[in-house]
């Protein structure tokens, strides 16, 4: 497993990185055991990273500590790419445009994209590997954690 | 998030590096560097031993205002045009 990690790096989508606090497990635990395996190197970027923060901050207002520890945490787990330009994302090809800074990212960094939004699966596709994470799970062999 | 991604330096002794290498050779690791990334990734690991109470704090929050995941999926476009609508336009 370690050998392949040298050259398989996942690009987390935001709702891999938050689906992991929905309190049903079935729902939760392909997300929380693809972010807490140690094999394969984890990727994303700021906007999806910023994306998270704003969805816990504005829209659930959970407390400010434990939102700062769950990104500290997530930073741990993460190599954090640069939001690309988009003079560089505008060759993406996306039914929403929003995505394309995702999408883009996962190309340039050669990484299969996980997201558990079809829409952005399947426009994805036309670029990179994208698999849902349930997919990713049996694919790349990963443990479910406990 | 500007300063997420930095570099450091590390003075390891020859020996260390002789053994890194060997790993490298062995092709489990691309780059010292890259070795570095796991090994410092795991100590941190180690070192937060409270993260799966953060986790189940949060989830127990998440439970109180039911967030579900199809609530969640939708929340996250929403905040994702809104976003890049800031960020980029509205072209």
């Amino acid at each position: 497993m370690r050998s392949r990690s040298a050259m398989i790096k996942l690009f987390l989508d935001t709702n891999i990185l938050l689906n992991s606090l929905i309190p049903d497990r079935k729902e939760h635990i392909h997300c929380i055991s693809i972010l807490l395996q140690n094999n394969i190197p984890l990727l994303t970027n700021e906007y999806v990273l910023k994306e998270a923060r704003r969805i816990l901050e504005d829209i659930y207002s959970f407390n400010q500590e434990d939102v700062n520890q769950y990104m500290e945490f997530l930073l741990t787990k993460l190599e954090i790419v640069k939001t690309p330009p988009k003079e560089e994302f505008k060759t993406i090809n996306s039914n929403d445009k929003s995505d394309r800074p995702i999408i883009f990212s996962a190309q340039k960094h050669k990484c299969v994209l996980i997201t558990d939004d079809l829409p952005t699966k399947k426009d994805a596709e036309k670029y990179v590997l994208a698999f849902l994470p349930k997919e990713a799970i049996d694919v790349f062999d990963i443990k479910l954690a406990k | 998030m500007e300063n997420s991604n930095a570099s450091i330096t590390a003075r390891l002794t020859g020996k260390e590096i002789k053994k890194i290498d060997s790993l490298i050779s062995a092709g489990l690791y691309t780059t010292r560097s890259d070795f570095l990334r796991h090994a410092a990734r795991h100590l941190l690991r180690a070192e937060a031993p409270e993260i799966p109470d953060l986790i189940l704090r949060l989830q127990s929050r998440a439970k109180d205002k039911n967030i579900s995941k199809d609530k969640l999926l939708n929340d996250i476009r929403n905040m994702r045009r809104k976003l890049y609508a800031e960020s980029f336009g509205n072209d």
